[in-house]
C-alpha cells in the first residue's frame, strides 16, 4: 500500500514541477500526438492549478498562457488566476497580471474579483506593480472597473514617475472609452500632459489624443492651440508623426486650422529627410486638406515621387494617396499618368491593384486608347506569368475550374447543358468570394480587374437629369468615352477583339458575359460600329466553327490521347484527356455567351453583308454540324442561348437572302437559277438543324424550332418567303428596364378579377376543375391565375406610332405551344392545309380561323382569356402569322426582353432622329409578354364568343387537331412531350 | 491604435499573440492563419503593408474609419512580426516600430532566435509591454525600454528564493 502511494506522490512531484520550458521540451518531443498530449498536460495543469502552493499555482497558470496561444481554452483557470495576481512576490504577480491581459474576457465572471486587486496595487507606490497593473487594466478594462478605478488612475496621471504618467494616460484613455464619466474628468489632464517635459509622456498625450480625434475630432479641438505649439518645437520622429496626423484629423473638421497647418506642413516636409514623415505631411493634405488648393498640388508632386522610390512601401502608399485624393484633384493627378500606368507592371499586386483603380480616374476620350493599349499589353503579358503554375493551382480561376468540371460535370454526355453552366458559374464565383483567395486567384481577379477597366471604355451610362435638359422620355444614355465612329470601331476591333482572342480559357466567365453583352449592346445602339461588330461576329463564328471541325477531324483521327500538341487549347485538352465531348464542351462554355451575341448581330445586322459571303458563313456553320451526326453533337450541348440564336438568326438571314436572290434573279419561282439551288441547300441544312434542335433540352429551343419548322413548311407550300419577311422586319433596339412601369393601363381592365367564366359547346362551366371521370387537372386551372394575365394595349396603331413596333409575344406563343400538343390553334394560316399542314400543331384552319378555331378544347378558352382585354388587336387579314403592320416577331420578342436586364435605354445620339422617335416605351415584360400580335395569333375572347354563334361549335374539322389526336381534354395526352411527337409529324 | 501584435514562424506556429480588441481563442487562431496565408507568399520585393478586412482581424468590426484595417509586418530569419493597425497608426512609423521592438529582444536576449521566443514567451511578452500598452505604443525608445526591464529583472532576483523550485528560478535567470 505504502508503496504506490509513494510512487504516486513522486510522480505528482514530478509533474508539478514541469515548468513552461519543460513543458514546451516535451511538447516538441510528442509531434506526432501533440493534440492528445496536450490535453493530457491540460488536465495536469488543472489540477495544478487546484495545489495549496502558490508557486505551483503561479507556474500553472504560466503554463497555461502559453497553451492559450494555441488556441487552448483557459476559462476554467480564471479564478487560480486572481490568486496568482494578488501574490506579494513580483515575479508571480507578474505572471497574474500577464495571464489576466491574455485570459480574461470582458465575460470572464471573476473579473469583479480583481478590482480590488487592481487598486490595491495602483495604490501601493511600487512603481513596478503600479506598471503592471496598468498595462492589464487598459487591456481588460470594463465599465465597473473603470469606474472603480478611476479615481486612482487620476492620481498616477501626476505621478513624479515618467513612466507612470504615460501609461497612465492609456489607462485612462481606454477607461474613457468604456465609461464616458470617467472620460469628463480626465479630458483636462490631457492638457496639462502636452506641456510634460518628459518626451515619452509628451508623446503618449499626441497619441490619447490621436485616438480620441479619431472618435471624435470636437472633443479634441479646443487643444488645438496647445498642439500647434508644439510643432516649434523639437521632437522624435514618432511624435512628429503622431503630431501631424492628429492635426490633419482636426484640420478635417476646422477649416481655420487647415490654412494655418499650410505653412508648418511644408517646413516640416522641406527640413525632414524622414521618409515617413515626409509621407505623414502628404497625408495630411491629401487626406484632410485637400481644400487648401495651394497645398495640394506640390504634395501630389511630392507624393509622385514616392512612385519612383525603390521602397515598395513608399509606393505603395504614395499610390493609396493619389487614389484618395483623385476624386477632387483628378487633373493634378492624371500629370503623373504615366508613373502610375508603370505601377500597373509592379510586381507587388497590391500596387497593381491600386494603381489599376486610379486609371479609372485618368480614363478620358483622349487617352483611353493609350491607357486601354497598355492593359491589353498588361493582360496578354501576364497570361504567360500565370499560365505555367495555374494548371497546378488549387481551384484557381478558369483553368482550375476547367479541370474541375471535366469528367464529372460533362461526363454525362447530354445530360442538361443549362444546369452544367450553372454549376460552372457558381464554382467559380465561390471560389472567388470565398475569403481564402490564394496567390493565383489573386492574379486572376487582378486580370478581371483589368478587363472590367478596359470594358469600362465601352460602357454606356445614363446621362444625368442636368445635361438631360429635363426631358420627360426617359433618361438618355451615351458613351462617356467613346464618341465617334471610330472610337467605336477601334473598341470593338481593338479592346473587344482583343479580349475575345485572349477569352476561351483565360478570362473569366463574367468577363467574356461583358464582352458578349457589349457586343450586342453596341450593335443595338450605335448605328455605325455595326460593321465592325459584325466583322467580329463573324471572325468569332468562323473561328468556332472552323475550330470544332478542326477539333472533330483530330478526333476521328482516333488519336487516342489528345495531348498538347496544338496550340491555344492544349491545356484544356490536356485537362480532359480523350473524351472528344469533353474537349468541346470545355472550349463552348467558355466562349458560349460571346457565340451566342455573334449570332444575334449576325441574325440582327446580317444583312449588310455582301450575299455570297453570307451565304458562305451560314452553310459553314450548319454544315458544321451536320458533320457530327451524332446524338452527342455539338449543337445539343451548347447553351440555350446558343441554341436559341442560332434558329433565330439562320432563320432572318435564310429570309433575307431568299428575298434578295429572288430580286435579284428577278425571277420569283424557285427553280432553274443557282442562287435558288443555293438557296435549297441552306433550306436543307436548316431543316436538318432544326430538327436535330427539336431534341434539345431545352423546352425553349424546342419550341422555335417545332415553330420554324411549320413556317418554312408554309414558305415552302405558298413557294414564296414574302410573308415570312414580315415576322423579321423591323430592328431591335433597347428598352430601358423602367419603360414597362410606363405603359398606361387600359381602362376597364380589372386584374383581381377573376377571369370570365367559359363556357363550352354545352354550356358547361369550365372553370378550374379536377375532372372526377379522368382524375387529371383541366388546364383552366390557369384561370386562376390572375398574375398570368398580359394585357394589350387599347389602340396598337396610336400606341405604337405609324411605324408600327415590334410586339412581344412571346408569353403567349410559349403558352400556345406548350397547350399545343397537336390541338391547340396557334398560327391562322390562309388557305387550305395540306395534310402536312394539318398534322401540324400550329397549323390552324382556314378562312376566318382566328374566331373559328377558338372553343374546341378548355386550353384554347384559356389562351383567348389571355389575350383578353385589349381593344381592337385581333384582325382578320389572311397572313400567316398576324395583320401586315405590325411587323412582330416572335423570336424577336424573346431577344428583345432580355434587353431588359441590361437596363438601358434609349440610344445614343449616333441614331438619326426619326429613329429615336419610335422608342416609346414599349411593352416588353419578361413574364407573360403580350401584344397586338398575342392578340391576332389567339383571337380575342369576344370575338370568338361572336364567332361562335355563326359558326358550328368547333369540332368542325376545321381544327387541325382532328388530324390524329382525338380531340378530347387535354388531360389524356398531357404526358405525351409535345416535341416528340411533332417531331415525327414533322419531318419534310 | 494597435489592435494585435502577433509574431508566427514560418510554419504559422503562433510565437507571441496579443489582441488588444478583445478577441475569443477562435478568432484569434483563425486571424493568425490568416494572416500567415496572406503574408508568408509574399517576396522581399512587394510592399510590407496589406488591407485586411476588418471581420479577419480577429476583433468585432465597429463602424467608420476605424473599421479599414491594416497589417503591418516585417519578417525576420523565420519569424514573422505582424501588426495590426487602424488608420490612426502610421504604417511607416510602425515598421520602425517593430525594428526597436526585435532590436530590442536582440538585446534582452543576447542574438535573438526563434528558440528563444518559444521558451521565454512571457520574457517576450513583457519587452512588448514596455513599448505598448492598450494598443496604444508608450515609449520607441530602445534605452528607456532597457531601463525598465532591467528595473524588473533586479526585483526579480531579489525576490527569488531558495524556496523556488529550481526549474522556475531557472527560468527566471
Amino acid at each position: 500500500m505504502a508503496a504506490p502511494m509513494s510512487a504516486l506522490s513522486s510522480a505528482a512531484t514530478s509533474i508539478f514541477r514541469q515548468s513552461l520550458q519543460d513543458l514546451v521540451k516535451s511538447i516538441r518531443a510528442h509531434r506526432r500526438d501533440e493534440q492528445a498530449f496536450v490535453e493530457k498536460k491540460l488536465v495536469e495543469i488543472q489540477d495544478e492549478c487546484r495545489s495549496s502552493e502558490p508557486d505551483v499555482k503561479a507556474n500553472a497558470v504560466l503554463k497555461l498562457t502559453y497553451l492559450q496561444m494555441f488556441g487552448h481554452p483557459a476559462a476554467g483557470a480564471a479564478f487560480c488566476v486572481v490568486e496568482v495576481m494578488s501574490r506579494a512576490e513580483y515575479t508571480s504577480k507578474r505572471i497574474g497580471y500577464l495571464a489576466a491581459g491574455q485570459l480574461f474576457s470582458p465575460y470572464t465572471d471573476v473579473l469583479l474579483l480583481t478590482i480590488n486587486q487592481f487598486k490595491k496595487d495602483l495604490t501601493n507606490g511600487r512603481q513596478l506593480d503600479c506598471s503592471l497593473a496598468l498595462c492589464t487594466l487598459s487591456k481588460i478594462v470594463t465599465e465597473e472597473m473603470g469606474r472603480e478605478c478611476s479615481n486612482d488612475i487620476l492620481t498616477l496621471l501626476s505621478s513624479s514617475r515618467p513612466v507612470i504618467r504615460k501609461k497612465a494616460l492609456v489607462c485612462a484613455y481606454k477607461l474613457g472609452r468604456v465609461c464616458p464619466e470617467a472620460q469628463a474628468v480626465y479630458l483636462p489632464r490631457l492638457r496639462d500632459a502636452i506641456a510634460d517635459s518628459n518626451p515619452a509622456v509628451l508623446s503618449c498625450a499626441v497619441s490619447v489624443l490621436c485616438e480620441m480625434a479619431g472618435d471624435d475630432p470636437q472633443l479634441v479641438l479646443p487643444l488645438a492651440p496647445y498642439l500647434y505649439e508644439l510643432f516649434g518645437l523639437e521632437h522624435n520622429n514618432w511624435m512628429r508623426i503622431k503630431l501631424v496626423k492628429l492635426m490633419g484629423m482636426l484640420a478635417a473638421v476646422e477649416p481655420r486650422l487647415a490654412k494655418k497647418l499650410v505653412k508648418p506642413l511644408s517646413d516640416l516636409l522641406s527640413s525632414t529627410s524622414a521618409k515617413s514623415l515626409q509621407y505623414e505631411c502628404c497625408r495630411a493634405v491629401a487626406r484632410n486638406m485637400a481644400a487648401c488648393t495651394e497645398v495640394v498640388d506640390p504634395t501630389i508632386d511630392r507624393i509622385a515621387d514616392f512612385l519612383e522610390d525603390r521602397d515598395q512601401n513608399l509606393k505603395y502608399l504614395g499610390l493609396e494617396l493619389l487614389l484618395h485624393i483623385s476624386a477632387q484633384h483628378a487633373s493634378a493627378v492624371k500629370k503623373h499618368q504615366q508613373l502610375i500606368l508603370d505601377c500597373i507592371n509592379d510586381t507587388d499586386l497590391g500596387i497593381r491593384m491600386i494603381a489599376l483603380q486610379l486609371t479609372r480616374v485618368f480614363l478620358t476620350p483622349v487617352n483611353a486608347r493609350d491607357i486601354a493599349t497598355a492593359l491589353l499589353a498588361k493582360i496578354s503579358e501576364f497570361d504567360g506569368v500565370v499560365a505555367v503554375p495555374g494548371g497546378g493551382s488549387e481551384g484557381g480561376g478558369d483553368e482550375g475550374s476547367l479541370r474541375k468540371s471535366g469528367p464529372d460535370e460533362f461526363g454525362h454526355g447530354q445530360g442538361a447543358p443549362a444546369t452544367q453552366n450553372l454549376s460552372w458559374s457558381s464554382s467559380l464565383s465561390t471560389g472567388a468570394e470565398a475569403g481564402m483567395v490564394s496567390f493565383f486567384d489573386q492574379e486572376h481577379r487582378f486580370r478581371d480587374l483589368v478587363c472590367d477597366r478596359l470594358l469600362e471604355i465601352g460602357q454606356c451610362v445614363k446621362q444625368r437629369p442636368e445635361d438631360d435638359g429635363g426631358s420627360s422620355t426617359g433618361s438618355k444614355m451615351y458613351y462617356p468615352l467613346l464618341s465617334s465612329a471610330e472610337d467605336f470601331d477601334w473598341y470593338i476591333s481593338d479592346v473587344l477583339k482583343g479580349l475575345i482572342r485572349m477569352g476561351a480559357g483565360r478570362l473569366s466567365h463574367r468577363t467574356m458575359g461583358t464582352i458578349a453583352k457589349q457586343l450586342e449592346e453596341i450593335c443595338a445602339r450605335v448605328n455605325v460600329a455595326r460593321e465592325s461588330a459584325l466583322q467580329i461576329a463573324c471572325e468569332v463564328l468562323s473561328d468556332f466553327v472552323g475550330d470544332e471541325m478542326s477539333k472533330a477531324s483530330a478526333l476521328a483521327a482516333a488519336s487516342p490521347v489528345v495531348s498538347g500538341h496544338r496550340e491555344g487549347v492544349d491545356a484544356q485538352n490536356q485537362f480532359h484527356g480523350t473524351d472528344p465531348s469533353m474537349v468541346k464542351a470545355g472550349f463552348i462554355s467558355h466562349s458560349e455567351a460571346v457565340v451566342a451575341s455573334s449570332l444575334w448581330v449576325l441574325g440582327a445586322h446580317g444583312a449588310l453583308l455582301s450575299e455570297d459571303f453570307l451565304y458562305e458563313l451560314i452553310a459553314t456553320l450548319l454544315a458544321a454540324d451536320s458533320q457530327t451526326n451524332t446524338s452527342n453533337s455539338r449543337l445539343l450541348q451548347c447553351g440555350m442561348r446558343v441554341q436559341a440564336f442560332l434558329i433565330s438568326a439562320t432563320m432572318k438571314l435564310i429570309v433575307a437572302l431568299s428575298l434578295s436572290s429572288s430580286s435579284s434573279a428577278a425571277v420569283a419561282a424557285v427553280e432553274g437559277a443557282p442562287s435558288s439551288a443555293r438557296l435549297e441547300h441552306l433550306l436543307s441544312l436548316v431543316s436538318q438543324l432544326l430538327k436535330k434542335l427539336l431534341h434539345s433540352s431545352h423546352a425553349e429551343v424546342q419550341e422555335r424550332a417545332n415553330l420554324c419548322l411549320a413556317l418554312l413548311q408554309h414558305a415552302r407550300d405558298t413557294a414564296s418567303f414574302a410573308e415570312l419577311e414580315e415576322l423579321f422586319v423591323g430592328e431591335f433596339r433597347p428598352v430601358d428596364s423602367s419603360m414597362q412601369g410606363r405603359i398606361p393601363a387600359p381602362d376597364g381592365l380589372n386584374l383581381d378579377e377573376p377571369l370570365a367564366v367559359i363556357e363550352d359547346e354545352e354550356g358547361k362551366q369550365l372553370l378550374y376543375t379536377n375532372d372526377p371521370e379522368t382524375g387529371t387537372q383541366s388546364e383552366t386551372s390557369f384561370a386562376q391565375e390572375p398574375t398570368e394575365l398580359t394585357y394589350t394595349p387599347a389602340d396598337p396603331e396610336a400606341f405604337w406610332g405609324p411605324e408600327g413596333a415590334p410586339a412581344a409575344v412571346l408569353e403567349s406563343t410559349r403558352l400556345a405551344a406548350r397547350h399545343a400538343n397537336g390541338k391547340a390553334p396557334v398560327l391562322l394560316t390562309s388557305g387550305k392545309g395540306t395534310r402536312a399542314e394539318q398534322q401540324s400543331p400550329f397549323y390552324l384552319g382556314s378562312g376566318s380561323g382566328a374566331s373559328k378555331g377558338t372553343v374546341s378544347s378548355p386550353s384554347e378558352g384559356l389562351l383567348i382569356d389571355l389575350s383578353g382585354g385589349g381593344g381592337s388587336g385581333t384582325q382578320h387579314a389572311p397572313s400567316f402569322v398576324g395583320p401586315g403592320g405590325t411587323r412582330a416577331a416572335m423570336f424577336q420578342a424573346r431577344e428583345r426582353s432580355e434587353w431588359n436586364d441590361h437596363d438601358i435605354a434609349s440610344p445614343i445620339e449616333l441614331i438619326p432622329e426619326e429613329q429615336t422617335d419610335i422608342l416609346l416605351p414599349e411593352p416588353v415584360v419578361q413574364k407573360g409578354s403580350s401584344s397586338e400580335k398575342s392578340a391576332s395569333v389567339v383571337a380575342k375572347k369576344s370575338k370568338a364568343k361572336k364567332s361562335k354563334a355563326q359558326h358550328p361549335p368547333a369540332r368542325d374539322g376545321s381544327l387541325i387537331d382532328v388530324g390524329d389526336a382525338p380531340s378530347e381534354p387535354m388531360g389524356d395526352n398531357t404526358d405525351q412531350k409535345p416535341s416528340q411527337r411533332t417531331a415525327d409529324d414533322l419531318l419534310w | 491604435m494597435i489592435s494585435s501584435v502577433v509574431v508566427f514562424n514560418n510554419y504559422g506556429k503562433p510565437r507571441l499573440t496579443k489582441f488588444y480588441v478583445y478577441a475569443s481563442e477562435d478568432q484569434q487562431q483563425k486571424y493568425v492563419a490568416e494572416c500567415f496565408r496572406l503574408i508568408s507568399k509574399r517576396s522581399d520585393e512587394q510592399c510590407n503593408f496589406m488591407e485586411i478586412r476588418a471581420d479577419m482581424t480577429g476583433s468585432g468590426t465597429k463602424a467608420g474609419s476605424r473599421s479599414r484595417r491594416k497589417i503591418v509586418f516585417r519578417c525576420y530569419a523565420t519569424l514573422y512580426f505582424v501588426f495590426c493597425i487602424d488608420e490612426s497608426e502610421s504604417e511607416l512609423g510602425i515598421l520602425d516600430l517593430i525594428q526597436v521592438f526585435v532590436e530590442t529582444l536582440d538585446r534582452v536576449f543576447e542574438n535573438v532566435c526563434e528558440l528563444d521566443l518559444i521558451f521565454h514567451v512571457d520574457r517576450v511578452n513583457y519587452v512588448l509591454d514596455e513599448f505598448v500598452v492598450g494598443g496604444l505604443v508608450v515609449e520607441t525608445n530602445t534605452r528607456d525600454v532597457l531601463t525598465m526591464l532591467q528595473l524588473q529583472k533586479t526585483e526579480e532576483v531579489s525576490v527569488s528564493s531558495s524556496k523556488w523550485p529550481s526549474s522556475i528560478s531557472s527560468m527566471i535567470q
